[in-house]
């Protein structure tokens, strides 16, 4: 398999304090790595450096590139903002909460031509042609692109936050806790939807995400992460059934089973070895 | 009937908007049986908050109420909560001394500006005739007892000063320092990390059992429904489709919204495609 993203030693703290402690890990092109942890783990931080929406404080991001100005390796924390702006179309973001996410102000059909007007992507018609398009592929009624924000429900308007990051045509796209705001049943909708796009374009996501039963059901490989640090990391199968990190224990321990007859005894961290 | 320490029947909730009537309970008709743990789980907009809502009768003013909602408190004559006025002075008795709730946002639920150990006090206060000085020991003991180490000193600090667990153990504490018969819970580990989630799922258990009281606990989380309730109510738009005890709800459903609910979670799914 190819790998499209390859991340070096990457560092980066906040005020003095480590946030991100050297992570390595690389992604293969089409496929899924979901990122694990709890909250101040470093998750997000560690997507935005790679988003270039943080500058890091070392480390190196490479993306392999496959249009004529991009071919080949490049790293992404050496380019000029001019130069970086083309693969800013190939690498979006799907945020968390669809409530935030999404101007209010402005129309569907606003919100989702934007990114096309940004990287000058056809005439005014054409632009309207795709987000009629995109928004088909989202399962939403293209009557709709004329309807502000606030009259979608939150599983629709995670749809418009898809529909925007998928317009560009993207190749690698981040998820942050994209269906963490959603109830179970709107959950499985999206993550079938993704999973669907996924298929079509050949996309390869990064998921970040802290609910492992999801992680388990959506991603190939996982990198699991505790205080900045990658614990653990490999296929979801090899890290779900023979965890390699006592943290990967404690959290696979705190999962609500859905058989009362498996009764929920979360390990204690203070007996771990988590250091 | 006797036995049950809430009785709900033919409840009708609506709301008068702008834009027409909205329905959002449909003659629902439920028993709560004491010192025991009841779940209501459903999808957004079943009806699940406004259930718990309705029962502290805490609905805005353009709510139309009708049916019955019966409360047999122990030693006490049974409280009709919706004949109730709304400046009864037994509706503040009722409110945070016999009926307690715990919210999703533990960020939202406490005043940022007001230090822990007087927010759990003011409870104490507001019900009981004692001394400020009675009030603030009894809030130490409590808060030692949902969890939180070296509470006379932490007791002086600000919600922002905590995690986002212990913010929720202050929140529970608050809910029970009245030693109410009824606890509600709307959501109260939807916001929270799978770890801390565990945590808390343990502490309401384990408190209810010494306590004996009885807890209502909303939730769209099927696994967490498995690992905390005794007894389950399942709601689909504003109407209670199936209940039953934990067991055989989950392990037989009868109703198809509930085998819907069983078929969104993440890990059905991964059992459904590998088995």
């Amino acid at each position: 398999m190819t790998q499209i993203l390859s991340v070096q030693n990457l560092c980066k703290s906040f005020a003095g304090e480590p946030v991100v402690r050297s992570v390595s890990f690389a992604v293969n092109q089409a496929s899924t790595l979901g990122i694990v942890g709890e909250s101040g783990s470093g998750k997000t931080t560690l997507v935005r450096s790679i988003l270039r929406a943080i500058d890091p404080d070392s480390g190196t991001v490479r993306y392999l590139g496959n249009n004529l100005n991009h071919n080949g390796w490049l790293d992404l924390h050496a380019l000029s903002q001019k130069a970086l702006l083309p693969l800013r179309r190939e690498i979006q973001m799907i945020f968390q909460d669809p409530f935030a996410s999404l101007n209010p102000r402005m129309t569907v059909q606003e919100i989702l031509e934007e990114p096309l007007i940004i990287h000058g992507v056809g005439n005014k018609a054409e632009r309207k042609d795709k987000v009629r398009n995109m928004l088909q592929r989202v399962h939403l009624d293209p009557a709709y692109a004329a309807r502000f924000p606030h009259a979608f429900s939150g599983g629709q308007r995670q749809r418009i936050g898809i529909a925007r990051a998928l317009i560009l045509e993207p190749r690698l796209v981040v998820c942050d806790e994209s269906v963490s705001a959603l109830d179970v049943s709107v959950q499985a909708q999206i993550l079938d939807l993704l999973k669907t796009l996924q298929e079509e374009l050949g996309l390869t996501y990064l998921f970040v995400s802290h609910d492992l039963r999801v992680v388990q059901e959506f991603c190939d490989e996982v990198l699991v992460m505790y205080q900045g640090r990658v614990v653990d990391q490999g296929p979801v199968a090899r890290v779900f059934t023979q965890p390699g990190h006592d943290y990967t224990r404690l959290l696979l321990s705190a999962i609500p089973s859905i058989d009362p007859d498996q009764p929920l005894q979360p390990l204690d961290r203070h007996s771990l070895d988590l250091a | 009937m006797s036995d049950s320490l809430l009785s709900i029947r033919d409840l009708v909730v609506q709301f008068n908007t702008e834009l027409g009537v909205v329905r959002a309970l449909n003659g629902i008709s439920f028993d709560m049986p004491r010192n025991c743990i009841t779940a209501i789980v459903g999808e957004s907009g079943s009806g699940k908050s406004v259930t718990a809502n309705s029962i502290m009768r805490l609905l805005p003013d353009n709510v139309d109420m009708s049916g019955s909602i019966t409360l047999q408190l122990e030693g006490d004559e049974p409280l009709e909560v919706v004949a109730l006025d709304k400046r009864d002075p037994a509706l503040q008795s009722l409110r945070g001394r016999l009926v307690s709730m715990v919210f999703q946002e533990p960020m939202t639920a406490l005043s940022p500006v007001h230090r822990v150990g007087d927010q759990v006090a003011e409870a104490v206060l507001c019900h009981r005739n004692v001394s400020r000085q009675a009030a603030l020991a009894e809030a130490a003991d409590m808060l030692t007892r949902v969890g939180i180490a070296d509470a006379r000193e932490r007791m002086q600090k600000y919600p922002f000063e905590f995690s986002g667990g212990m913010r929720q153990r202050v929140v529970i504490a608050m809910a029970l320092i009245c030693n109410p018969q009824l606890l509600l819970c709307d959501e109260p580990t939807t916001a929270l990390d799978v770890t801390t989630q565990a945590e808390i799922l343990v502490l309401i258990k384990s408190l209810q059992q010494q306590l004996g009281n009885s807890v209502l606990f909303i939730t769209h989380d099927l696994g967490v429904v498995a690992q905390i309730a005794d007894r389950v109510i399942v709601m689909y738009k504003g109407e209670i489709v199936e209940s039953g005890s934990v067991r055989e709800v989950l392990k037989a459903p009868k109703h198809a919204y509930t085998n819907r609910l069983l078929a969104a979670m993440p890990g059905a799914r991964l059992r459904k495609t590998s088995g």
